[in-house]
């Protein structure tokens, strides 16, 4: 295969999703001028592209007639008939046709449409009382939305998307800016909707072009907390005091007296990206929560949790890209694979005073993943045992490597970290040190995972 | 006289919405190619619809409906790029110009292909389906895909690459089956 052609591979999608590198989206940009063949090529993958997405409903609502958005479930793919596929375009002329005669009737005349966007999912939901149920597919304008439970994803023309998990109560105000009063949202939003604000009883949170969610007490405070790029925010009772900036692996609480507290730790799952701020409190978990001595009330860093989520290639810390990998092309140690595991902060491995408590609700066989270039610190090589196992970690999953393949079990590892393990014997706290003492910033944190037991041997 | 007159508007204006409405995923493809992906995509083609129905009086229903729009889809996409700094641009003129000039010489009938493409599917390894499933039907980026199956983006990229080229392979052979027989 040309290399040309595996460039195109390796970019495409990515530039679909508006995720390349200008660098990436400069060399297609070339070989498509340059070379005819690449040109046709790029014209049928996107023809294709456009057909599976139409094919899978994923084109906006408004070009969808109404009887076809009353099922919320998503359609499987292997499930399309032939019959419902070929019907679709009868729907869909049935659908312009109203848009389009709609348009010429009243568009000119009022002037743009106030659609904003539309439910892209609607999954469990229960609506509030009074709240006329919205369609998965639907398209809304400025409204409130407020639920019960279940999750409601509202896709927004500008570029944002926005999920509500549970009881929520959200105004969409227009297009770039939603106001929560109660419940848990979070935010991704595309580069064209920077700009985008969510307004709370306690704070202004202005979206930098990031993933952030807040979860609004009613009455009590809001939590605001950056899981990807960064955030402003504007406290409601402090305005004087001026924007506060969040970066990836920071949360705030907001008080509405305007005070900040720290929030400690963010559980987040990996398979459903629902997140939740402060002890666990949930019967299955086996870490109940986690703190350490060095940061003040005001301090934003939060530990993420991360229940049932250790496997190849998860994110090591909560403030640097670096992933743990498997060493060898057998995997990740099988003992270790959907653990629940903590994201660290790897520039605490300088921090010599450093202490976490781990609180644990069940006997648990606790696993420190540390780098085998670091010393070993007493509080380690006392109390826990070697495995005998080692992960990796990818240092710079984002950097190209020449000569290097990334995608393989056992490549592209940058450090060495042993896996050690200590048998928790009763439920409570576990007391963890820094890293070893040696030349800062030459050096890892730790990572911390942990596989709950009935008993141990 | 008056009679016959407003039916033979009405007549005009119900064919000419039949061919608008019948064209939508192909206009939808066409601007999706020159603007490479971007999420403005349903709004061109909202502002192509309106120009079209605005200028429907100007089509000449002798001739092919489809390449009279494309010029008005193509219009709106400049038009819509105009209103975007350089940097977020896909890509230059001159490439989208190709792509246009390109794209009208390869059009292809699409009904035939979207049943070709229902059977071409069914024929998918499960973890392929898995994978066009989670890319198209739940709408996830690879970005996000990548990091359900905890491997790297671009490894994903390919392998979709991959599953694409499949199906185009399939529903070209299939095509050439159909017109065998």
């Amino acid at each position: 295969m040309s290399g040309s052609k595996r460039r195109i591979e390796q970019s495409l999608d990515l530039l679909l999703d508006q995720q390349c590198e200008d660098e990436q989206r400069q060399q297609i940009e070339k070989l498509l001028a340059d070379d005819p063949a690449l040109l046709d090529e790029y014209i049928e993958h996107m023809r294709l592209h456009s057909m599976l997405q139409w094919h899978c409903e994923t084109v906006p609502a408004r070009f969808i007639a109404e009887d076809e958005t009353e099922n919320p479930e998503p359609m499987r793919i292997r499930r399309r008939s032939i019959p419902r596929a070929l019907a679709r375009p009868l729907l869909v002329a049935a659908a312009v046709l109203v848009i389009v005669i709609g348009l010429a009737a009243t568009w000119f005349a009022s002037g743009p449409s106030p659609e904003i966007g539309w439910a892209s999912r609607v999954d469990g939901v229960t609506w509030s009382d009074g709240q006329p149920p919205i369609t998965q597919g639907a398209s809304f304008s400025s409204t409130r939305f407020r639920t019960d439970g279940g999750q409601l994803e509202l896709q927004f023309k500008s570029g944002a998307t926005l999920r509500c998990d549970g009881p929520s109560v959200v105004d969409v105000l227009s297009g770039m800016r939603v106001r929560v009063t109660q419940g848990q949202v979070s935010v991704r939003i595309a580069e064209s909707a920077k700009g985008f604000v969510v307004e709370t009883p306690d704070a202004e949170v202005v979206d930098l072009g990031t993933e952030f969610g807040v979860h609004v007490r009613k009455g009590e405070h809001t939590d605001v907390v950056v899981f990807d790029g960064e955030v402003d925010v504007q406290r409601s009772a402090r305005k004087a005091e001026g924007r506060q900036r969040l970066i990836k692996g920071e949360a705030i609480r907001v008080d509405s007296r305007g005070d900040l507290q720290r929030v400690m730790q963010v559980t987040r799952s990996a398979e459903t990206e629902i997140w939740s701020v402060g002890e666990s409190v949930s019967p299955s978990s086996v870490i109940h929560g986690i703190r350490d001595n060095l940061r003040t009330a005001d301090a934003k860093k939060y530990y993420e949790i991360v229940p049932g989520g250790f496997r190849e290639g998860v994110k090591a810390y909560v403030d640097r890209g670096h992933l743990w990998k498997s060493m060898t092309a057998d995997g990740m140690p099988a003992f270790l694979h959907g653990a629940d595991y903590i994201k660290t902060f790897n520039r605490d491995r300088d921090e010599g005073a450093l202490e976490i408590r781990l609180k644990l609700a069940r006997l648990a066989d606790v696993y420190v993943l540390y780098n085998d270039k670091s010393p070993l610190p007493p509080w380690l090589d006392e109390s826990f045992a070697d495995t005998g196992d080692d992960v990796g970690l990818d240092g710079y999953p984002d950097r190209v490597k020449k000569d290097r393949d990334l995608s393989g079990l056992g490549k592209s590892i940058d450090a060495v970290f042993s896996v050690w393990r200590l048998a928790v014997q009763e439920p409570g706290e576990l007391l963890l040190g820094s890293v070893g003492a040696t030349q800062r910033g030459k050096q890892s944190m730790y990572g911390i995972v942990v596989v709950p037991v009935e008993r141990h041997e | 006289m008056q009679g016959r007159s407003t039916t033979s508007t009405d007549d005009r204006a119900r064919q000419f919405a039949e061919l608008l409405t019948g064209s939508q995923r192909r206009l939808y493809a066409y601007i999706n190619t020159l603007l490479g992906g971007s999420s403005a995509v349903a709004d061109v083609l909202q502002d192509t619809n309106v120009d079209l129905w605005a200028k429907s009086d100007e089509f000449d229903s002798t001739r092919p409906f489809l390449p009279w729009a494309y010029r008005f889809a193509y219009y709106r996409v400049m038009a819509h790029r105009k209103t975007l700094s350089r940097s977020r641009l896909v890509f230059d003129d001159r490439v989208v110009d190709r792509l246009a000039a390109r794209y009208e010489q390869t059009d292809a009938d699409p009904d035939r292909r979207l049943k070709a493409l229902n059977h071409c599917i069914g024929k998918l390894p499960e973890h392929h389906q898995d994978l066009i499933e989670q890319r198209y039907t739940h709408k996830r980026a690879v970005r996000a895909i990548a990091e359900r199956l905890a491997e790297p983006a671009n490894r994903v990229a390919v392998r979709l690459f991959g599953i694409r080229s499949a199906l185009l392979s399939c529903i070209k052979t299939r095509l050439a089956a159909e017109g065998a027989t």
